[in-house]
């Protein structure tokens, strides 16, 4: 199935550690980084934080989209992080967000892969689907969500 | 509503989508029909057509980078970030919506003043027709009466006479009522205007009823040539024997049948306000019409105390005609006047145009005060609202009356035309002296204000 190409049991934290938006994303990078999909964690990383600059991708409802189109990325991947205590995004509405989306595209992506990241990304605009993301606690509940 | 959108962010990976899904859940929920075409990573999808655009009532961009909006000219267009649509996509509905309802209240003020503006120009093209008309018959009703009190006879008394007693004046009703129809309905509502127009006149509706007369055949007459249709080869027949006969029949049915009581209350209900006005209504009346020539010399509010007094002429009414020609003679001849006089207060383009000024107010021809207005209108108002609302004032006060709507002193020498023709000039002379007098202490507080500034 394609979002199981993009997602990965290797790339899902559900108590993600870290207190603060930064260190956050750094904590995601590094868990697709240890399972090959990217190759320089640095300037991956400067790319996303530049892409954060512009501004911020906490879409509000808890929820968070950091991503960036890198020559560093060896396939298309996301990687999903769950923070019990919530972190500070600067999302619209002002909320702290509890789930964390970082999502890695490589400059020539595939039409396929471009197209089911963009499906995931309009599910997460669904009431229903929030709602039940809230309920999920291991991999396979998390794949039937967003299937 | 029919709602288009075009949602696009630089990286085209996640917030283009999540803005469109926002759009769509949003629209739906509204129950609007919404279609979003989204420019991504991947390209363009959902592609919006030509004929969709044509049919959409409002256009939503949400974008963080430029989106050509060249193929939406014409449109509603809201321009938002994604990020305010993903965060509040019903809202963004909402002002989208706000901004159709606004554009077709606009729509609808602009369309009842053009409406408006039609009116008046079929009001004006009317009077306009029939202005000769009553000039010819002032002049010469006046002439006839001067030589029956001075009973003079021979050849020409004789003619003069012929004029009057053939009941010209009937024609000035059926003439104001035809063309306000000319100008409706072009030639077709000519006949049938002019023969309500004479009807009313006979049956004595007055001049309301000649002015509803004409708007009635024109209209009616306009939509039976919209709508009548005939088999081609009797297409004819249609301008030629069935508009002029319904338009006819239909405007007698209404006007004589359904609001001959209405009309015939008003029209005694005005020869009695004017038959009997009071001296105090009169310079009332007087200091309004006067105000309403010098305030707008040469627009409407000019045009429409001219159309009044016209009117009341019509019905036999003299005084109104007086006071609205004396203050119409007043501004150019008095600003005019002064220029001359007191030449170092005027520009030397105001000195210009002050001997035209003179001998155009004169003739009564209101505009030779216009180039002064364009100059100082300021100053130059104030002064020919007060002396034109004296000369009219004075001339219903005096009980001068005018026989002919148009001439200045060209008609004043026709005898018999100005009722109490001296004490006229004299309610004339009180306004110049009057505008003369404020318009050079206007100028002086002007100049010595400017002077001061410039010398600063």
């Amino acid at each position: 199935m394609d979002i199981d190409n993009l997602f990965s049991s290797e790339r899902i934290n559900f108590n993600l550690i870290s207190a603060n938006k930064n260190e956050i994303i750094e904590e995601l990078i590094h868990m697709i980084y240890l399972d090959g999909k990217i190759t320089n964690e640095e300037e991956f990383k400067k790319e996303v934080f530049k892409r954060e600059q512009e501004f911020s991708t906490g879409i509000g409802m808890g929820i968070a989209v950091p991503h960036a189109k890198s020559k560093y990325v060896k396939g298309a991947c996301i990687a999903f992080g769950k923070s019990i205590n919530g972190v500070e995004f600067g999302s619209i509405d002002n909320l702290p967000a509890h789930y964390i989306f970082l999502i890695a595209v490589p400059i020539e992506s595939s039409e396929i892969h471009l197209k089911a990241l963009s499906q995931i990304t309009r599910k997460l605009m669904h009431e229903e689907i929030r709602n039940k993301l809230i309920k999920v606690n291991n991999y396979d509940e998390f794949i039937e969500v967003l299937k | 509503m029919k709602l288009i959108a075009v949602t696009s962010c630089p990286m085209g990976i996640a917030h283009t989508y999540m803005a469109a899904e926002a759009l769509q859940i949003a629209a739906e929920n509204m129950g609007h029909n919404i279609k979003v075409e989204t420019h991504g990573a991947i390209g363009v999808e959902n592609e919006i057509s030509k004929e969709e655009i044509l049919a959409a009532d409002a256009v939503i961009i949400s974008a963080d980078k430029a989106v050509d909006k060249s193929r939406f000219n014409n449109k509603v267009i809201l321009e938002v970030s994604t990020q305010e649509v993903i965060k509040n996509a019903r809202e963004v509905v909402d002002k989208a919506l706000d901004l159709v309802k606004k554009k077709k209240e606009n729509e609808q003020a602009a369309k009842e003043t053009q409406n408006v503006k039609e009116l008046y120009k079929h009001l004006l093209t009317g009077i306009s027709f029939m202005v000769p008309f009553a000039i010819i018959n002032g002049i010469f009703a006046s002439l006839t009466q001067f030589i029956r009190i001075y009973g003079i006879k021979g050849f020409f008394a004789d003619i003069l006479n012929k004029i009057s007693f053939s009941g010209i004046y009937q024609l000035e009703l059926p003439i104001l009522s035809g063309y306000i129809a000319y100008s409706i309905a072009d030639t077709l509502g000519i006949a049938p205007g002019i023969i309500l127009g004479y009807i009313i006149g006979k049956t004595n509706l007055g001049i309301f009823g000649a002015l509803i007369s004409g708007f009635l055949c024109g209209y009616i007459a306009k939509i039976l040539k919209k709508y009548v249709k005939m088999p081609k080869n009797l297409n004819g027949l249609v301008p030629s024997v069935i508009v002029p006969i319904i338009t006819t029949f239909a405007a007698a049915v209404i006007l004589l049948g359904l609001l001959n009581e209405p009309l015939q209350f008003i029209d005694k209900g005005i020869i009695f306000q004017l038959n009997y006005i009071g001296k105090v209504e009169g310079a009332f009346l007087g200091i309004i019409l006067g105000a309403m020539m010098a305030f707008d010399a040469g627009g409407p509010i000019n045009k429409i105390a001219f159309i009044f007094a016209v009117s009341a002429l019509a019905i036999g009414q003299q005084k109104e005609m007086a006071a609205v020609m004396a203050a119409g003679m007043t501004p150019p001849i008095g600003i005019g006047l002064a220029a001359l006089i007191f030449k170092n207060k005027f520009s030397d383009k105001e000195k210009k145009s002050a001997m035209p000024a003179i001998v155009l107010g004169s003739a009564f021809v209101t505009e030779g005060v216009i180039p002064f207005i364009k100059i100082d209108s300021k100053n130059t108002l104030p002064a020919i609202v007060l002396g034109s609302a004296a000369s009219a004032c004075l001339s219903m006060v005096f009980n001068c009356t005018m026989a002919s709507p148009l001439g200045g002193i060209y008609v004043f020498i026709i005898p018999n035309v100005v009722g109490n023709l001296l004490l006229y000039l004299a309610a004339i002379a009180v306004g110049v002296i009057i505008t003369v007098i404020c318009i050079v202490i206007l100028k002086t507080i002007s100049n010595n204000i400017s002077g001061r500034v410039r010398s600063n």
